[in-house]
């Protein structure tokens, strides 16, 4: 009898984790199977989950057919991969150095900057934007990668400092403080021994700041209008026209552009994970 | 003389923990504090783009006209309460789901790596296509969704999910679960590993049931992480954007539009730079009161545990 309760639970239990796992991954399998529909099968009034002829023709389509204005998914997506490659990196140096001076240095108004930092994350970004859009404007910068750049910056480095002083924070001090003795600048100490050690955090950090702005469609709805500027986002976008949808298109393109984040996600998971318990749940 | 002095040694002291933390204050101050003020002066001033008046000074300083137009606007009180539903629902939801799978993923079970590592997924993938793949699955006529309701006879028409205001509220809001529970989960299970086992192995030998466990041991261990993570959650969400608009551009008539994209409606399709801005104040005066009792969280957490 009471095995049978036992065996009652497990059984139970295992269901309510393949629930779990189905809702979490049933959105993921239906891009990919979408993308390997032609659109006639999409467009049926009985859509089935495994694709009845698997084919490649929209993943044809968007890399090679599809144009606006001359401008090609190959263009968006170097857009995407410059603007935010660039934002990434020059966000990574400035916060990585700022997060350590958090976590390491004790000096006058850091109470302050913390704060500051702190209330930036929950800073609604679009007061921001209102006004940096006039002040563009009035640069005449509308319509450029390097205004998108600028904004990228703008929201990676408040995030870049608050994980990396959380990621600092949860490293050993030891090493750098033998490196001092044994005669090192700070900044050789930074440079030689804290960054090298920082790397697959940093990677996580800049993962996480990279998608951001790979995923953003805000600022760039914004800031971009002719589409040799446009990044990814705009580029989905434009597939929804007014009369018709390409939806096999939409799904090639989106399938392009969410299986190499995911893969990264998948691989790096560990170190985001850390990072952002040390930096949004121990302060 | 001798201040001077003692000033420059102070500095000198910490000019590296100044100096590495110079770059990130210029571009923050650069980049998000000057635009900050003057989107609170503009939305003091009279900024039209569409109806410049032509007197000088070309924006004039107009008082509360703003706010005033704000609070007038016919939907004005439709946006609150979507936002307020919105948020609620979606940070409750997520709280709750974010607990029983956390409590679940704790339990050790063959195959518990993968399904830990599958988490992330809703949260790897860019908003935009997550936006997209739940629109085409919502279709009215082709979507995958109504046509397995119809297949397990639980609807005889299929649902215009993104068309009817009260289905498209709850459309955006299941998305929104849906992509930012997995979040709440790590963090959580992240906690739950941090709570030593012996506490349980003791309580066990005591004869405690799992109810009991969950409500002496776990749940008080674990509130201050809920806590906190709940914060975060909504001030994340209160200021919510893309994932809505890429859906529903807040329609069916304003049904889906929370203050967020009212916002940038008002600014970037209107063109009614002051009123967005008059707006964009009672959204951030919301963020600052929520962000200032979760820095008093965080404060009274880092004494008290870590």
């Amino acid at each position: 009898m009471v095995s049978r309760i036992v065996i009652c639970k497990k059984v139970l239990f295992y269901l309510a984790i393949i629930l779990l796992c189905a809702i979490i991954i049933s959105p993921f399998i239906l891009l990919i199977s979408y993308s390997l529909k032609s659109n006639a099968e999409i467009f049926s009034f009985r859509p089935q989950l495994i694709p009845i002829k698997p084919t490649l023709v929209s993943y044809k389509n968007v890399i090679f057919s599809y144009k606006v204005g001359g401008s090609t998914f190959v263009t968006w997506t170097l857009n995407s991969l410059i603007v935010c490659g660039a934002a990434t990196a020059i966000s990574i140096l400035f916060a990585s150095l700022a997060g350590y001076s958090l976590s390491r240095f004790q000096f006058q108004g850091k109470s302050i900057v913390w704060s500051i930092v702190i209330l930036i994350q929950t800073l609604p970004l679009i007061i921001v934007l209102i006004s940096f859009y006039i002040l563009l404007g009035r640069f005449h910068m509308l319509d450029s990668l390097w205004s998108l750049f600028l904004s990228y910056i703008m929201v990676f480095i408040p995030v870049g400092i608050w994980l990396f002083q959380g990621f600092f924070q949860a490293t050993s001090r030891e090493i750098e403080d033998a490196a001092r003795i044994d005669g090192c600048s700070y900044f050789g100490v930074f440079w030689r021994i804290v960054f090298p050690l920082a790397i697959p955090g940093a990677l996580a950090i800049g993962l996480f700041c990279f998608v951001v702005g790979w995923s953003d469609y805000l600022f760039a709805s914004v800031i971009i209008r002719s589409s040799k500027n446009w990044t990814l986002p705009l580029g989905l976008m434009s597939f929804q026209g007014e009369y018709n949808i390409l939806w096999g298109e939409i799904m090639a393109g989106s399938t392009l552009i969410t299986v190499p984040i995911v893969i990264l996600f998948l691989y790096l998971q560990r170190y985001l994970i850390k990072g952002l318990m040390a930096g949004s749940v121990k302060g | 003389m001798i201040l001077m002095k003692s000033i420059f040694q102070y500095l000198s002291k910490n000019k590296t923990a100044y100096l590495f933390i110079i770059p990130s204050i210029a571009a923050i101050a650069l980049l998000i504090f000057y635009p900050m003020i003057k989107t609170v002066v503009m939305s003091f001033t009279y900024w039209y783009i569409a109806i410049p008046k032509s007197r000088s000074p070309f924006h004039p300083f107009v008082g509360l006209e703003n706010y005033r137009d704000v609070l007038a606007m016919s939907h004005f009180q439709k946006t609150i309460i979507v936002t307020l539903v919105y948020t609620g629902v979606c940070v409750g939801g997520r709280m709750l789901v974010g607990l029983g799978t956390a409590l679940l993923l704790n339990k050790k079970f063959v195959g518990r790596g993968i399904v830990r590592g599958i988490m992330i997924i809703p949260w790897a993938i860019p908003t935009i296509v997550a936006c997209i793949i739940f629109t085409l699955a919502l279709d009215p006529v082709y979507g995958i969704v109504n046509s397995i309701l119809q297949e397990l006879n639980f609807v005889e028409t299929n649902i215009p999910f993104l068309s009817k205001p009260n289905w498209a509220l709850l459309s955006v809001i299941v998305v929104g679960i849906w992509k930012y529970f997995p979040f709440v989960t790590l963090m959580l299970l992240a906690a739950l590993q941090g709570i030593p086992q012996s506490l349980y192995e003791v309580a066990s030998i005591d004869g405690a049931s799992a109810w009991k466990k969950f409500i002496s041991i776990t749940w008080p261990l674990l509130r201050p992480v809920w806590a906190i993570v709940m914060l975060l959650q909504i001030v994340w969400t209160v200021k919510e954007f893309e994932l809505i608009y890429l859906i529903t551009q807040g329609g069916p008539d304003y049904a889906t539009a929370t203050i967020g994209i009212d916002i940038y409606l008002n600014a970037f399709r209107f063109f009614k730079m002051g009123a967005a801005a008059a707006e964009g104040m009672l959204l951030l005066f919301f963020s600052i009161l929520f962000s200032i009792v979760y820095f008093k969280f965080l404060m009274k957490k880092g004494e008290s545990m870590w």
